[in-house]
């Protein structure tokens, strides 16, 4: 039984004898694993930055994405006045619970700040499927952020940087319940760039949207700016980390203030 | 800070080794699909016998995120040198030297590369004071580059704020402009560029896309003359490279070296060489660089109508629509300093992508020959340069030992038309009538007929004002496939022209099964058959 007869009758080779339909997989024999295994990643969709997207992206945004989010999580704003004095560009950098998280500080942003910032996205997760990258470029302007542990992702967020855009990244480099694990790779990036960290918190998204699973109920989300944090001259990534870390902790509400939805 | 442009280490392993590579190779079954063959300005699908295997290319390594950090990366922590800043000083000659249009095949989509690294150069250059600087294409005896190609490689802005005096092509048969640096210890003569021999500070921008390019080798060939040049390419020297594709072994890479150390002593060089993933196809085509069995009922539709309308086509619009393609290469490492040093991670880089282990020879090797090869950019690949193609740059993709036995057989796929570019190609058109309807043996061909081609004026008189290749040049293209001329018992061509295969004194065939029927003839019943699967290009590591 060969397969692949339906290929080669389309691309034109001489009908031969009447061949069995193609499997639905071909199959292969390797001598190793599968270079191909991992799939293709979507590459960064750069047009959709231009002029005209953003325009776009602005019109969905402010008509569809913000006020679906602001009815689930009916979020509160501290800090983002005081963002007119921040330094661009910079790193934003709020602590993650759930994928509600970047609408919400999208939103909380003042226009100056969220019409230049790009949003990293998790290449693994986002740039898997070319309709998924799209959507993501196109909703929330992201760009792919490779977290396998190589420079890449962090590469590409320093030419963001460069290029004069805010970079959204979370430290935390996943959803995560609590304000604790902190990775190296924004200190890294800020200590290689002299770009300061925006630190944000963000509260009440966890029981709205937990991770797994979507929105759940609607609640109330608050969104704390601190002051931006800066590098120090040959300061060490991991301290640096720490004290963003700290920023961001620090930015939580006292317990007995917090509101609950 | 955030590139990585130093040996791997254990912080940063390599993502991928040619240790893991055995992957990239897959064995024919009664279930595969056909094996994808290039064939000239088409494809072909082919049936190969169950068992065989195919060895693929490898999947396109991620790109560097952050080019421009990566070239100042490379200009400031150079290897083996002082950084960039340091050697730039005011009122300096400074002369900076890249490679032709012959890299990256297909051209690469703008911006080339070596544009930006050079607009890096130029910007440290202008800040450090420097206004005597001159831009040199270091062709070799390749053709003079035209306005338009430059400018794809220098980019649009380098290209327009400098004159033709300060931006031009190597000459290597003008008197003036060549100067002698002596000779090696093995009596080998070297020549350089005059300008580039009398500048302060030679920097040299290198596009690597085979282990073959890049390093000591670069400015001696690049920027040499007939003389220099022809002390290694000759059929001696090319036949004992085994191959050029392991810089190690081969003494074509051993003589220019020395001639690139005599050039190093004479002039300060800063070497750039910047290495590309294998990403060769744009969409809708990007899958006709996986293996077969993983393309989608979408690739397989696309595919059919591309073939079917291909070959419908008439040559020339084909030919038009196959120029047309640049790729997409992404800049997976760019590394500057000494040349050796430079060179070195570069050749890792390269490893990177296109190193593929494969185990043991085998008896009939089967290639598909695409419509492009390193000398007819923009031109039409002629028989001599198929010859070249085939037996120089597909059968030295190894290292080890070659992919098909000493006395086995070569099957390629190529319609081998005798079609002559008649502007870029003219020295080709009477080798192929009047030297290889005499003799098809490298060493008699040189001996009898190379200093003729080489020393003729309308040869010289077209290399220098037209845009012909050095009139020596197919001699050269013949004695690259010397070496596989010796190991391989036969070589066939399935869809081959007859009579030109019949000049090129090689077998041809209709189809796959016939040309495999003759291969029989030579290595007996049931043969081991790989199917070597470039382009995009890679090499195989043969145990």
């Amino acid at each position: 039984m060969k397969s692949g007869r339906t290929l080669e009758r389309l691309a034109g080779a001489p009908r031969g004898a009447r061949a069995p339909r193609a499997p639905a997989r071909w199959r292969t024999r390797r001598a190793g694993a599968d270079p191909w295994a991992d799939g293709d990643e979507i590459p960064d969709q750069e047009w959709l930055r231009g002029p005209r997207a953003a325009l776009v992206r602005e019109g969905l945004q402010q008509s569809l994405l913000f006020p679906l989010m602001r009815f689930v999580t009916g979020p509160t704003v501290y800090g983002a006045d005081d963002l007119v004095h921040a330094p661009q560009p910079a790193v934003i950098a709020p602590n993650h619970s759930s994928d509600v998280d970047t609408p919400l500080v999208l939103w909380a942003l003042p226009r100056a700040w969220r019409a230049r910032t790009v949003v990293g996205a998790a290449s693994d997760r986002f740039y898997a499927r070319r309709r998924t990258a799209l959507m993501a470029a196109l909703w929330i302007n992201t760009f792919p952020f490779d977290r396998s542990g190589a420079l890449y992702g962090l590469a590409a967020a320093s030419a963001h940087l460069r290029a004069g855009r805010n970079v959204l990244l979370y430290p935390q480099a996943t959803r995560t319940s609590g304000l604790e694990g902190f990775r190296a790779g924004v200190g890294r990036l800020c200590t290689a760039t002299g770009a300061p960290v925006l630190p944000v918190h963000v509260s009440g998204t966890a029981v709205l949207m937990p991770k797994g699973r979507g929105v759940t109920r609607r609640g109330r989300a608050e969104v704390r700016f601190g002051r931006p944090v800066e590098p120090r001259p040959e300061e060490d990534p991991h301290e640096f980390t720490q004290r963003v870390g700290e920023a961001i902790t620090a930015l939580a509400p006292a317990r007995g203030r917090r509101r609950r939805g | 800070m955030l590139q990585r442009s130093t040996p791997a280490s254990a912080e940063h392993p390599r993502r991928r080794s040619a240790a893991e590579r055995d992957a990239g190779v897959i064995e024919i079954t009664e279930k595969s699909p056909p094996t994808l063959f290039h064939a000239g300005e088409s494809f072909r699908l082919e049936r190969l016998p169950v068992g065989s295997r195919v060895v693929n290319a490898p999947p396109p390594l991620k790109a560097l995120a952050d080019l421009d950090a990566a070239i100042d990366h490379a200009l400031d922590a150079p290897l083996g040198t002082d950084p960039l800043d340091a050697l730039l000083r005011s009122g300096m000659r400074l002369t900076i030297a890249f490679d032709d249009l012959s890299v990256p095949l297909p051209p690469m989509r703008s911006p080339d590369v070596r544009g930006r690294i050079i607009e890096r150069v130029l910007e440290r250059a202008y800040r450090a004071g420097v206004d005597d600087i001159h831009l040199i294409a270091a062709l070799a005896l390749h053709r003079r580059m035209t306005p338009a190609e430059l400018r794809h490689v220098v980019g649009p802005a380098v290209f327009d704020s400098f004159g033709p005096d300060e931006l031009y092509n190597h000459d290597a048969e003008d008197p003036d402009g060549n100067v002698s640096l002596g000779e090696t210890e093995h009596g080998e003569p070297v020549t350089l560029n005059r300008r580039a021999a009398e500048s302060d500070l030679l920097v040299y921008v290198h596009l690597v896309t085979a282990p073959l390019q890049g390093g000591p080798k670069s400015a001696a060939i690049g920027l040499g003359t007939y003389r220099s040049i022809s002390a290694h390419h000759t059929s001696h020297t090319l036949r004992h490279s085994r191959s050029f594709m392991d810089p190690d072994h081969s003494e074509l890479h051993h003589s220019s070296g020395r001639q690139g150390r005599v050039i190093e002593d004479a002039v300060e060089t800063f070497h750039l060489e910047a290495t590309i993933n294998d990403d060769m196809y744009s969409e809708p085509l990007r899958f006709l660089a996986k293996p077969t069995q993983l393309w989608t009922p979408r690739d397989q539709v696309v595919f059919a109508g591309m073939k079917r309308g291909l070959d419908r086509m008439p040559i020339k619009a084909r030919r038009t629509a196959f120029a047309r393609m640049t790729a997409p290469f992404g800049v997976t490492s760019i590394t500057g300093g000494a040349v050796r040093e430079a060179h070195a991670v570069a050749m890792e880089h390269l490893a990177d992508q296109q190193a593929v282990r494969v185990e043991g020879q085998s008896d009939v090797v089967t290639a598909g020959l695409p419509y492009i090869g390193p000398y007819n950019v923009n031109s039409i690949l002629n028989p001599v340069l198929v010859m070249s193609l085939a037996l120089g740059y597909f059968f030295n993709l190894y290292q080890g030992r070659p992919l098909v036995r000493e006395g086995g057989v070569i099957i390629f796929t190529h319609p081998v038309e005798r079609d002559f570019h008649p502007v870029h190609h003219p020295s080709y058109i009477d080798f192929y009538e009047e030297v290889l309807a005499e003799t098809t043996d490298p060493a008699e061909l040189e001996r009898r007929f190379e200093r003729d081609y080489a020393e003729d004026e309308w040869y010289r008189h077209l290399y220098r004002t037209s845009h012909a290749y050095h009139g020596v040049h197919p001699f050269y293209m013949w004695y690259w496939g010397a070496h596989a001329l010796e190991h391989v018992g036969r070589v066939i061509f399935v869809g081959g022209d007859r009579d030109a295969c019949r000049r090129l004194g090689f077998g041809r065939a209709d189809t796959m099964r016939d040309g495999l029927e003759m291969a029989e003839d030579v290595v007996g019943r049931d043969p081991s058959i790989t199917h070597f699967g470039c382009p995009p290009i890679f090499y195989c590591e043969v145990e």
